[in-house]
C-alpha cells in the first residue's frame, strides 16, 4: 500500500511540474469556471447564496478533470505515457497519481472561486468542517472521473471535446443553476447518474444547510463509492490498453 | 552458432526466451522464437522493418502481452513476476519520450523515484550519469530544449538510474546524424565494459556487426540465424560476390542466372553483381558465356560477402 501511495505521489508531483501551465489546463481548468462563476453571480443582479455552492462544485469538476485530462492527453500523444508502464508500479498507482495531480489543481482553483464568492456575497459556509470535507470528496471524485474519461477515449486528440460534451450538460442537469426538484421528471432522474449532482448537493448543504433531493450522508457515501469505482475502472482500462 | 535458434540451459543466460509468440488477431508478428542473451554481452536483434524486433522487445519489457512462450530474466518469469522483472531491466524505447517540461535533472530524479532508488543514492546516481553522458552543463535545461542526440543520451541515462542488470535498447541510433550515432556507440561500448548486459534491436547492419558480440537475425517474426558477426559471415561464406562488366553490351540477367554456380544477379551501373555459391565453376561459366556471345570482359573481381550481403542472404533477399 505504501509503495502505491509513494508512486502516486511521485507521478502527481511530476504532472504538476509538467502540465499546470498547459493552455488547456489554464483555459478550461481555471479561467472558464472562475469567469463563469463571477459572470453568473453578477448577472443575477442580486447575489445568490443559493447558486454559489453549485458554482464551486462546477469549478472543482472543470479544474480537476482538465488537469487530469491534459496530462493524459499529452502523454498518450507523445508516447511518454508508456514510460509509466515501464516502471515497477501497480496500475492503480498510475490512476491514483494522475488523480492526485488533478486534486491539487482542483483544490487551488476551488479555493480561488470560494474567495470570489466570498468577496461578492460575503457569505461563508454554514458548516466549515463539513464544507472542507465535501470539497475534499468533490475534488477526489472529479479528478478520478477526469482520469477515467481521459483513458476511456481512444483518440487522445478528441479528449477535450469529449470532456466538454460530458461536462457542459452537467451544469444544467446537476442542480448547479436549476434545483434538481424543479427539473422535468426524466431529466431529474438523469441527474442521479451524474457525479456533479452529489458534489453540488453536499457542498450546498454544508454552505446553506439545505439540499434538493439527496441527503448529505447518501451524497458523501456515493462520492466515496464513485471515486473508488472510477479508480478501479481506470486501472482495468490501463491493463486492457496493453496490446 | 546456429541457423535454427535454440537455447541451452547450461549457458549463463540473463535473458532466456523460449517459444515466444505474439499474435495480433490472425496476424502472427513474432513466431515461436527462442534465444539466450548471455550475461555481460551485447546481443543484437537485427532485422528489416516489420520483422518483429520491436514487438519482441516490447514483450520482454511488459509493454505488450505475450501470446505464447516464456521469457526468463535473471531467473524470474516475466509473465508471473512482471514487477520484479521491471526492477531488473532498463528500457530505452525507439523514441526519446521523457517529459518535455522537466529538466534533465528532474527527469532523472523522477525515474529514480519510480524505481525506488533511495533519495541519497538517486541524487548521486543522477550526478554520475549526467557526467558520464556529457550532460553536466545541461542539468537544468528542459528536455524539450535539448538536441535530438542529447535527448537520446538522456533517455538512455534515465533507463540506467536504477542500475539495471540488462539494458534493452530499441533502435538506439535511429534518426541521429553520424556524430550522434558514433557517440551512442561509444556509450554502449563503455556501458558494456562497465558490466551492463545490452540487448539492442536495429535494422542497421553496420551497427549490429560493429557493436554486438552476438546477433540474432529476425525476419517475418522468425529467427533465421544466431551467432557472432564472424559466425554469421561464415554461414554464408560458401557464397561469394563476383562483380563483372562486359563490353560492348551488358547481357540480360536471365542469361547470367542460367550459368552454373550463380545464385543471384543485380545490375549496378552496368556492372553485374553476382552472388555465387561455387566461384570457380561460375567464373568458368562467365568466361565461356562471354566467348560464346562475343563479349569482352572489361572488369572482373571476386570477394567475400560483406555484412549487408550476409544479412540479405540470411533474410532471403533475392539480390546481393
Amino acid at each position: 500500500m505504501r509503495d502505491v501511495l509513494e508512486h502516486a505521489y511521485y507521478i502527481a508531483k511530476k504532472d504538476l511540474k509538467e502540465y499546470y501551465m498547459k493552455p488547456g489546463t489554464i483555459s478550461w481548468g481555471v479561467l472558464f469556471p472562475i469567469a463563469f462563476t463571477a459572470a453568473f453571480l453578477f448577472k443575477r443582479g442580486e447575489y445568490s447564496v443559493w447558486a454559489a455552492p453549485g458554482l464551486i462544485a462546477m469549478t472543482v469538476l472543470f479544474s480537476a478533470t482538465s488537469m487530469a485530462g491534459a496530462s493524459i492527453v499529452f502523454e498518450r500523444r507523445i508516447g511518454s505515457f508508456e514510460r509509466l508502464l515501464l516502471f515497477p508500479t501497480r496500475y492503480v498507482s498510475i490512476a491514483l497519481g494522475k488523480s492526485f495531480g488533478g486534486f491539487l489543481f482542483g483544490l487551488i482553483t476551488s479555493l480561488t472561486t470560494l474567495l470570489i464568492v466570498y468577496a461578492l456575497l460575503h457569505a461563508f459556509p454554514l458548516n466549515p468542517a463539513l464544507f472542507a470535507l465535501s470539497l475534499l470528496l468533490a475534488i477526489l471524485q472529479s479528478s478520478s472521473f477526469g482520469v477515467l474519461i481521459a483513458f476511456a477515449i481512444k483518440d487522445p486528440s478528441q479528449t477535450m471535446t469529449v470532456f466538454n460534451i460530458v461536462r457542459f450538460p452537467m451544469i444544467f442537469l446537476s442542480g448547479v443553476i436549476i434545483p434538481i426538484n424543479q427539473l422535468p421528471p426524466p431529466l431529474g432522474a438523469l441527474s442521479y447518474a451524474l457525479p456533479l449532482t452529489y458534489s453540488t448537493e453536499l457542498i450546498r448543504y454544508s454552505y446553506t444547510g439545505e439540499y434538493s433531493v439527496i441527503p448529505p450522508a447518501i451524497a458523501s457515501v456515493a462520492m466515496v463509492v464513485q471515486t473508488l469505482a472510477f479508480l478501479i475502472i481506470t486501472s482495468m482500462l490501463i491493463r486492457k490498453s496493453i496490446p | 552458432m546456429s541457423r535454427a535458434a535454440s537455447t541451452s540451459v547450461t549457458e549463463d543466460c540473463i535473458c532466456r526466451v523460449e517459444g515466444l509468440t505474439k499474435d495480433y488477431g490472425s496476424f502472427r508478428a513474432v513466431d515461436n522464437i527462442s534465444f539466450c542473451v548471455r550475461r555481460g554481452e551485447i546481443f543484437g536483434f537485427l532485422g528489416p522493418n516489420g520483422a518483429g524486433k520491436t514487438t519482441t522487445i516490447r514483450m520482454l519489457c511488459g509493454l505488450t502481452k505475450i501470446t505464447k512462450g516464456k521469457a526468463i530474466i535473471d531467473g524470474h518469469d516475466l509473465r508471473k513476476e512482471e514487477r520484479i522483472v521491471k526492477k531488473l531491466i532498463g528500457v530505452v524505447p525507439d523514441i526519446s519520450n521523457l517529459y518535455a517540461e522537466l529538466s534533465c535533472w528532474d527527469n532523472l530524479i523522477f525515474c529514480g523515484e519510480m524505481y525506488g532508488v533511495p533519495r541519497e543514492e538517486r541524487v548521486k546516481r543522477a550526478e554520475e550519469l549526467l557526467k558520464f553522458f556529457g550532460l553536466g552543463r545541461f542539468k537544468n535545461r528542459k528536455f524539450k530544449n535539448l538536441s535530438k542526440g542529447l535527448k537520446r543520451r538522456l533517455t538512455i541515462a534515465a533507463a540506467l538510474m536504477h542500475s539495471p542488470k540488462i539494458l534493452f535498447l530499441d533502435e538506439p541510433t535511429i534518426g541521429l546524424d553520424v556524430l550522434g550515432k558514433r557517440k551512442i556507440w561509444e556509450i554502449i561500448n563503455e556501458l558494456n565494459r562497465r558490466g551492463v548486459t545490452i540487448f539492442l534491436t536495429t535494422h542497421n547492419i553496420y551497427e549490429a556487426f560493429r557493436l554486438c558480440h552476438r546477433i540474432a537475425v529476425i525476419n517475418q517474426g522468425k529467427i533465421v540465424a544466431v551467432g557472432t558477426p564472424n559466425e554469421l559471415k561464415r554461414m554464408v561464406a560458401a557464397q561469394e560476390i563476383v562483380e563483372v562488366s562486359f563490353s560492348p553490351s551488358t547481357p540480360h540477367t536471365e542469361d547470367i542466372l542460367s550459368i552454373e554456380g550463380v545464385v543471384s544477379v543485380k545490375v549496378v551501373d552496368n556492372t553485374l553483381r553476382l552472388v555465387v555459391d561455387d566461384a570457380l565453376t561460375a567464373l568458368d561459366g562467365i568466361i565461356e558465356y562471354a566467348r560464346h556471345k562475343g563479349l569482352r570482359i572489361s572488369m572482373l573481381s571476386l570477394r567475400g560477402a560483406d555484412a549487408e550481403e550476409v544479412f540479405l542472404s540470411l533474410v532471403g533477399g533475392k539480390n546481393a
